[in-house]
């Protein structure tokens, strides 16, 4: 009984790290598309006050 | 624990699933044709906003696979060929799927706006509310008509490349549009065929599921048969050659029919799974030698 317990707070325990780690990386994706959103209105923005069409 | 609980089911999906709910293979093709209108249409443009240009347009596509995942998320559970999905699957909220999608999709027209102009923009946002309200929303589960109208959705990239250049729609867009309308039935149904056990199990009117094989196969023929003069259109209307892409559409049209007179021969399901493998390459084909042809300047 305590051996099942302790290998499901185990368990619990890899599925939470597990969680962590990929809501870490949604959030650098997400950042990195926020970056680079920005990036291309800016670089976009540019061109076309140059006159470029 | 209502947070660790709330983390481990919105961190489920990781972000090959959010790629996923953009329907990347379709993408692919809408974003091709979307190309090959912006690469035959007269004049010139800067090569970053034609690259923005048809980012916009694989945005928006994606866009709108992601809205339509969100809208058919029940029958999506029911098919073998969707179940995989990272909605059905539980990798992905709906409520994130549409959000994503809305975002996308709003963010793809405007950039579309500042980087081209504002016909271009219109006609994305046009193609993404037709994709979504028309065809998704209202016909996909009441007619066996759903991919003939609805397929105007997916005929409006080559479109909206040509007016990112031209800020205007001729009669060469347009051509452009009807071919891959009328491609559509016909590429489609052939996948229905084989699938129709799917399409019947979640409910969705199908031509094949509703009117069967046979009647099936007739429609896809007559299809065919109205693409074939559309493939060599724009050889008449003056942007492609009789040489190069006028010999091609003819070939690919006549091997386009052969492969639908086969499905109508063919009991076997074996006909139609190569009818819809070529019917993809024949889009690709097509609009591959329509961007060759005009970069030889072959056309006279």
């Amino acid at each position: 009984m305590t051996g099942t317990a302790m290998t499901e707070n185990q368990e619990n325990t890899n599925d939470a790290k597990g969680a962590q780690g990929r809501l870490r990386k949604k959030n650098l994706a997400l950042l990195a598309v926020l970056v680079a959103w920005a990036v291309l209105l800016y670089a976009v923005a540019i061109l076309r006050m140059g006159g470029a069409s | 624990m209502a947070q660790t609980a709330y983390q481990s089911v919105s961190a489920q999906g990781d972000v090959g699933d959010y790629v996923a709910l953009l329907k990347p293979r379709v993408m692919s093709l809408v974003v091709f044709s979307g190309f090959a209108g912006l690469a035959v249409a007269p004049g010139a443009m800067h090569p970053v906003l034609a690259a923005v240009a048809v980012f916009c347009i694989a945005l928006a596509s994606g866009a709108a696979g992601a809205i339509n995942m969100w809208y058919d998320r029940d029958i999506d559970a029911l098919m073998e060929r969707t179940r995989g999905r990272p909605i059905p699957t539980g990798k992905i909220e709906p409520s994130e799927a549409l959000a994503f999608g809305v975002i996308l999709a709003a963010g793809a027209v405007m950039l579309m706006f500042l980087a081209t102009n504002a016909v271009a923009a219109t006609l994305l946002a046009v193609a993404v509310l037709f994709y979504v309200f028309v065809y998704t929303v209202w016909l996909k589960r009441r007619t066996p008509q759903n991919i003939v109208i609805g397929g105007a959705a997916g005929a409006f990239p080559p479109a909206i490349g040509w007016a990112a250049v031209t800020g205007d729609v001729g009669i060469e867009a347009a051509i452009l549009f009807a071919l891959i309308f009328f491609w559509t039935p016909p590429h489609f149904w052939a996948l229905a065929l084989y699938r129709s056990g799917d399409y019947a199990a979640a409910g969705v009117p199908m031509m094949p599921v509703v009117h069967g094989a046979r009647e099936t196969k007739r429609q896809m023929l007559i299809y065919t048969v109205l693409l074939l003069p559309l493939g060599i259109a724009p050889c008449f209307a003056g942007f492609a050659s009789w040489t190069l892409y006028g010999t091609a559409s003819v070939v690919l049209g006549l091997l386009f029919l052969a492969a639908a007179v086969s499905v109508w021969i063919d009991e076997s399901e074996r006909s139609a799974k190569r009818m819809f493998g070529y019917s993809i390459f024949y889009l690709f084909a097509m609009f591959a030698i329509l961007i060759a042809d005009n970069m030889l300047g072959l056309t006279a």
